[in-house]
Parts: C-alpha cells; sequence; structure tokens
C-alpha cells in the first residue's frame, strides 16, 4: 500500500540528494544549480504527492509557481555564468574567489 | 500489488539517478541523469493521478530547463577547473550529515500517524479542470505574479548577456533607408582619352 508517507520519503531522499550535491562539490558551478533543481524537484514531489492524497488543486498551483521560480532561476543563473565565464576563463567553484578579501 | 512494485522502482530509479547527478563524472552526464530523473518523477506524478503535474515536467524542466543546461554545458569549457581532484576531501563529513538528515525526519515522520485515507484517494489525482477552476479565481495573484517572475528573468538573462563590442561594424537601417540618390551618385562627361581624375 502507498501511502503520503512514502511520497514524503521519496521527496526527502531527492532533496537531500541535492543538499548533498551543493555540499559535496566543489568543482564547478553548473553541478551546483543542478543540484538545486534536483533540491526544487524534491520540494515538488512533496507537493504533488499531498496534493494527490487530500484531493486538493492547490498543491498543483504551489507546484507551478516553483516550476516558475526554478525555470527563472535557472536562466538568470546560467546567464551570470556565462558573463563570468567571459571575465574569469573559468567555472570552477574553488577559484571563484575574488571577493575573499 | 503491481503499484507498489512500480512505484519502489521508479523511486529508486529517481534517487539513484539524483546521487548520479552529483557524482558522475562529466558534467554532460550530470544533465543527462537529471532528465533521466525528470521523467521517472514524472512517471511517478502519472501513478499518483497527477497527469497534468507529469504534463508540465516533461515540457517545462526537460524541454527547456535541461536543455538550457545542455546548451550552457557545451559551450562553457566545464572541466576547466584546476581543483578537480580535491573534490573527495570533505566528502565523509557531508555524507555523514545528509544521511544524519535523512534518519531525523524520517523518525520524526514516524511518530505522526497518516493524514490521508490512501485506499480512497490514490487514483484519483486532481484533473487538469480543477487545477484551472482554483488557479483563475482564488489564486490568480499567483498565476500573475508567475508572469512577472518570468518577465523579470527574460529581461534580467538578456541585460546580462548583452554587450557592444567596440569595433563591429553594424547595419544602421535609417541611414540606409534615408539615403538620397542626389547625393549617392554623381554623373560625369569624360571627354575620350582624358581620363579621369579624383
Amino acid at each position: 500500500m502507498i501511502t503520503d508517507f512514502h511520497y514524503t520519503v521519496l521527496s526527502l531522499l531527492v532533496f537531500t540528494a541535492g543538499v548533498f550535491g551543493v555540499l559535496f562539490n566543489r568543482r564547478n558551478f553548473i553541478l551546483t544549480l543542478m543540484s538545486i533543481e534536483v533540491i526544487l524537484l524534491g520540494a515538488n514531489i512533496n507537493f504533488i504527492g499531498y496534493s494527490a492524497f487530500h484531493d486538493d488543486p492547490v498543491g498543483v498551483i504551489y507546484y507551478m509557481v516553483i516550476l516558475t521560480v526554478a525555470a527563472a532561476e535557472a536562466a538568470i543563473a546560467l546567464a551570470i555564468l556565462s558573463l563570468y565565464f567571459r571575465n574569469a576563463g573559468s567555472i570552477s567553484v574553488e577559484e571563484a574567489s575574488e571577493l575573499k578579501g | 500489488m503491481g503499484v507498489e512494485i512500480a512505484f519502489y522502482l521508479l523511486s529508486a530509479l529517481t534517487v539513484f539517478s539524483c546521487l548520479m547527478v552529483v557524482l558522475s563524472a562529466g558534467a554532460v552526464k550530470s544533465v543527462l541523469f537529471l532528465i533521466f530523473a525528470y521523467l521517472n518523477t514524472a512517471a511517478i506524478f502519472i501513478l499518483a493521478g497527477q497527469d497534468f503535474a507529469a504534463m508540465l515536467l516533461t515540457v517545462v524542466y526537460v524541454g527547456a530547463v535541461a536543455v538550457l543546461f545542455l546548451f550552457v554545458v557545451m559551450m562553457l569549457d566545464s572541466e576547466g577547473g584546476r581543483v578537480k581532484n580535491a573534490v573527495f576531501s570533505h566528502a565523509p563529513s557531508v555524507a555523514i550529515l545528509s544521511a544524519i538528515f535523512v534518519l531525523e525526519i524520517i523518525a520524526a515522520l514516524g511518530v505522526r500517524e497518516a493524514s490521508a485515507d490512501p485506499e480512497k484517494l490514490f487514483y484519483d489525482g486532481v484533473s487538469i479542470a480543477d487545477v484551472g477552476k482554483v488557479l483563475y479565481t482564488d489564486h490568480i495573484f499567483y498565476f500573475q505574479a508567475s508572469g512577472v517572475i518570468l518577465l523579470l528573468a527574460m529581461v534580467g538573462a538578456i541585460a546580462l548577456t548583452l554587450r557592444n563590442r567596440p569595433g563591429v561594424r553594424r547595419q544602421n537601417i535609417a541611414e540606409q533607408v534615408f539615403r538620397d540618390p542626389a547625393d549617392a551618385m554623381k554623373l560625369v562627361q569624360i571627354k575620350p582619352g582624358a581620363g579621369l581624375e579624383d
């Protein structure tokens, strides 16, 4: 029997995989952005699961808002990233240390 | 029984591909695993009866966001960092922190009772008509705010990446349109054998 508990655990695991990626990755900044997308996917699974089990369409509306924000965030972040790559010649997270002082 | 097997299989594939996004060797492989995770999640949504959400996930995430990531990964030199192999120095502490986080929340979830009746509601889902009825009436603010957010993102992305390089010759259409034949051409009578000066 699949219950809402299963959906919560699934979303928790996906969310944690994303958090793990943000903390773990030091190689390039695109991987950090993809990890943020995975985090938002985990939140979306939670919204959609509870929307299905409670038969409530408001969860789908919040899901659409998260989807919009994720798309906008990806577009802005990739624009900043290509600008940074043009100026610095590298997108390594470790090498981006000009603000360190 | 079949639903349970499908759910567990798709969940395992989703979590596996989410981890492979982080752990795989190249950035292109990471994007492909991200697409695989999205497709598995869409299948899970269909299993829950949420076919509209599954369609939105496939169209927006796979069709737009993941392809955008793929373009940028292909365009930039994503493997160019000097510190490529310094990754594993802090891996154990991050893994232990993540495991503690998961166990803590599962323990917190275990003590509360299930809030929904799964037998009654599982296959119902929410149809696109239900979503539309709520979205265009009670939650119209979110709909319009999403539009404003997308407009801002578009303007921001264009303003960030637009640049005017000096020394590049550009077409000036107004100048071309307002060019007058009287100024542009000169008719000259040349005597035979005299040649043309200037």
